[in-house]
């Protein structure tokens, strides 16, 4: 597939690449990142899974509670709930790290 | 014609529901009497910590044309939400020698990094064109 906007060096001109070059780079290269067709490159490409397996959520539900009850001492009386444990200072937490890489390299005599 | 792409896209929820109470409830109202002080106290303290990085690579060289490619994006979604209550509510309470203390207390912290790197090098007699396209993105709802 020619490309017709690189033998004239067009695609430097203002307003380029233009959407006649992009076709038929997409052509000449036979796939394209716009996965989702909407003419723009953008993080809804990644979206290749449908599903929310690989989603990270915590949830719970944490109570403490004096409830239709009788305290009477002569002390204090403390009522707490926390996510976090001053003592050994855990708490609840997310810790997320994603790492992608992609290479392509090639040469050749006529066209790379 | 080279091409590279990488991406990753992160999806992290932390809901909590935190309560601390003294209350009634069908068996009746509640009566505490403590002599040095009461204390109803929630706390919730989540932590979403979020790194994301997307390295892409493209190098090629030609006699005549060389093209190449990259394209590298990285999307966070982080969301910290949750109820949190500390309440004394259809009861009595009698503290004679100490404070009565309702406290709640949220220290919820999100920290999201995202990095994204495109690399395109090329080389050729004739024509040679390097595109390098890089894009972080993130959303606290």
């Amino acid at each position: 597939v020619a490309i017709d906007a690189l033998d004239s060096l067009d695609v430097f001109a203002a307003g380029q690449p233009d959407a006649a070059y992009k076709t038929a780079l997409k052509a000449k290269i036979g796939s394209t990142f716009d996965i989702d067709g909407d003419g723009g490159i953008s993080y809804l490409d990644l979206l290749l899974t449908p599903g929310t397996g690989d989603d990270t959520t915590v949830g719970s539900t944490l109570t403490a509670t004096i409830a239709g009850s009788q305290v009477d001492t002569k002390g204090k009386v403390d009522v707490l709930a926390s996510t976090y444990d001053a003592a050994t200072t855990d708490r609840m937490e997310i810790e997320s790290t994603g790492v992608a890489i992609g290479i392509a390299a090639g040469g050749a005599g006529g066209g790379s | 014609v080279n091409i590279a792409g990488a991406g990753v896209v992160a999806f992290n929820q932390i809901n909590n529901a935190v309560e601390a109470s003294i209350e009634g409830d069908l068996a009746g109202r509640s009566t505490v009497k403590a002599e040095d002080g009461v204390t109803v106290d929630a706390e919730n303290r989540a932590h979403l910590l979020s790194q994301l990085g997307a390295v892409t690579v493209s190098a090629g060289g030609a006699g005549a044309l060389s093209v190449n490619v990259t394209v590298s994006a990285t999307y966070a979604d982080n969301t910290l939400g949750g109820s949190l209550l500390a309440n004394i509510d259809d009861s009595t309470v009698d503290s004679s020698g100490g404070n009565v203390t309702v406290d709640a207390d949220a220290e919820n912290t999100l920290e999201a990094y995202g990095q994204s790197v495109g690399v395109s090098v090329g080389g050729a007699a004739g024509v040679s064109i390097n595109l390098a396209v890089s894009a972080v993105l993130a959303a606290i709802p």
